[in-house]
């Protein structure tokens, strides 16, 4: 799926959160949205998800706009994983995962073989499969996180919406995760905190300050001294480590 | 995959087979509970025996049976069938209406007379005894009917200004209640006598005893027509679980399913309340027992919600007919006599105390 956005801006009453973003993603193209708590990454990604409707501007998906989509239309073309999205109740990790199946199911019956083909696939994929009978109150930060992305796998979708699913998770399933994101042939858009993981991960980045987009390109290009100055408050160096990944080292904040 | 399936014991043990068979068990054993249950209470208090209630049934059918004396005939038929059947619905109504504002409002304490819809009946009722009507039949309950839809009219008006956020549901439904208790209190002590006060405080803690077939009528119509409404809503409700966004993001139009389901229990709530008055605990207990029982997803939890809460006022009603006879206890008081109890047993059983 081709994701276009074109001079989107979107805020609640007496403020602009998102300011004129122009953007497009290739299909199957992983897109890493970075930026400081605040510069608008995750109401950029809930605009292009379809959850918030753009106050300017659109958002076109393979060209189409998403006005004439159905709630159920949507779901079945775009996932979102939120950053935490909790619950009191007792659903258990399978049955969370099967929520992914909601758009493809007719109201009238329940999950059918091919559902629960898909939701062992999914649980498989995200190294599930021995908790799918586990309590969602009885799972850790990482698990929930991970039961999350299972889900969203599940809805068999064209485009995957991230908002930084690497939160809670150990160092083994950040990079597990974002392999995941990396390699799948979805068209991903994901925001991260972690420069250093969004640059090995992600085709390309996108630097986002104040609501705007600074800098949208190549991992070497966005991930500058500069620019990193400038947009996040602080002194870091950029180098490869030994396998060759960027690596960004900081110094201190910048003291104004 | 089947590589996959081969490696991995739990796809290949695939429980799912087992578990619905185990549902299906679950759901036939329940109706099975709930007829025997029926049965039984209709035979409780009346002295009467199977082949009496046989008899009296099928002179109503039109069969061949040899009629029973004239009073029995009318103490079985007229009133102790209705009240079972009344019972029944009732309970039901009132566990499906509490399963579904659980999850639409994501708080667990909710039940249907969150929404303040019985605050308005009770106003409705209060009216119609204050001012002398209440002599015919259905004087109370047109009375309460009428309050209720006013309250849900009110409700609804206020919602359209803040929108379906769950926490406004709360505190609009809570707002509409309080303005409605209030009216009622004014009335009541402005113009009532303690001949209507007594009435009305009867009514409102929940009586069977005047139930006839118009009301089971109307409310098996309401019943059935409000489950399958909601039931046909089950993955949305699920959907809520993790808030407004996932919702949405599962395909969920969120915004007119809330407004779906709120019409919705309502109505069934309206409907209950006026048949019966305001009957507390079944709708706020019954879902969270069925849960512990079934899992929380709502295509099961709803249609046994409607089952266990049938069986549940169905006792307690004949209860009330039998512990302190000939003196009648308002059920209100028994569902949370016997209700509260159980409820501590199952939040303890699901490790919440």
């Amino acid at each position: 799926m081709r994701i276009d956005v074109e001079d989107l801006s979107w805020g609640v009453p007496g403020k602009t959160i998102v300011r004129n973003v122009s953007l497009a993603v290739e299909p199957g193209q992983t897109v890493g949205l970075i930026g400081p708590n605040g510069s608008g990454k995750s109401s950029l990604l809930r605009c292009v998800a379809g959850l918030r409707t753009p106050t300017g501007g659109r958002v076109l998906y393979d060209g189409a706009g998403i006005g004439s989509w159905s709630a159920r239309d949507r779901a079945r073309k775009l996932a979102f994983v939120e950053q935490t999205a909790d619950t009191e109740s007792d659903l258990r990790v399978a049955e969370v995962v099967m929520l992914g199946r909601t758009p493809h199911r007719s109201r009238w019956r329940g999950p059918d073989a091919a559902d629960h083909e898909i939701v062992a696939a999914a649980l498989r994929r995200l190294d599930l499969t021995a908790l799918a009978d586990r309590p969602w109150k009885q799972l850790s930060g990482g698990e929930r996180q991970r039961t999350h992305l299972a889900r969203a796998l599940a809805q068999r979708t064209a485009g995957l919406l991230l908002d930084e699913p690497t939160n809670h998770l150990d160092v083994r399933h950040q990079l597990e995760l974002m392999e995941l994101a990396g390699s799948t042939p979805q068209t991903v858009v994901v925001a991260l905190h972690d420069l250093a993981l969004a640059a090995r991960y992600c085709d390309r980045l996108v630097l986002m300050h104040r609501g705007e987009v600074v800098a949208d390109g190549r991992a070497v290009d966005v991930l500058t001294a500069p620019l990193l100055r400038e947009v996040f408050d602080v002194e870091a160096e950029i180098g490869r480590d030994d396998l060759g990944h960027l690596a960004v080292g900081y110094r201190e904040p910048v003291r104004r | 995959m089947a590589d996959a399936a081969v490696l991995d014991p739990v796809v290949q043990k695939s429980p799912k087979p087992v578990q619905r068979r185990k549902n299906t068990l679950v759901v036939a054993l329940s109706l099975v509970v709930l007829v025997v249950s029926m049965a039984l209470a209709v035979r409780i208090g009346v002295g009467a025996g199977w082949a009496e209630i046989g008899r009296a049934a099928g002179g109503r059918l039109g069969l061949p049976v040899v009629p029973l004396p004239r009073l029995l005939d009318s103490l079985i038929w007229d009133l102790r069938l209705p009240r079972v059947l009344l019972a029944a619905l009732v309970g039901g109504a009132l566990a499906v209406c509490g399963a579904v504002l659980q999850s639409v409002t994501r708080n667990s304490l909710a039940d249907p007379y969150l929404l303040g819809v019985s605050s308005g009946a009770s106003t409705g009722a209060v009216v119609v005894v204050v001012l002398g009507f209440a002599g015919s039949q259905l004087g109370i309950t047109g009375g309460a009917l009428i309050g209720a839809l006013v309250a849900f009219g009110l409700l609804m008006v206020l919602l359209r200004r803040t929108g379906l956020d769950s926490s406004r549901i709360v505190l609009t439904g809570v707002v509409v209640g309080q303005l409605f208790a209030a009216l009622t209190s004014l009335i009541l002590l402005s113009s009532g006598d303690a001949d209507s006060i007594r009435a009305v405080t009867n009514w409102l803690l929940g009586s069977l005893a005047s139930a006839r077939w118009t009301s089971v009528v109307v409310c098996a119509v309401v019943l059935a027509a409000g489950l399958l409404v909601v039931w046909l809503c089950s993955a949305a409700l699920d959907g809520f679980a993790f808030g407004t966004d996932t919702a949405s993001s599962l395909g969920v139009d969120v915004r007119t399913t809330r407004a779906v389901l709120l019409v919705t229990t309502s109505v069934l709530t309206a409907v209950a309340v006026a048949a019966v008055g305001a009957v507390g605990f079944v709708g706020l207990i019954i879902p969270h027992g069925v849960r512990f029982l079934v899992g929380p997803l709502h295509r099961k939890l709803l249609p046994m919600s409607a089952v266990v809460g049938a069986v549940f006022l169905v006792w307690t009603d004949a209860l009330t007919r039998v512990v302190f006879a000939p003196l009648e206890v308002p059920v209100g008081v028994f569902t949370a006599l016997i209700g509260v109890p159980l409820f501590l047993l199952v939040l303890r059983k699901r490790g919440e105390l």
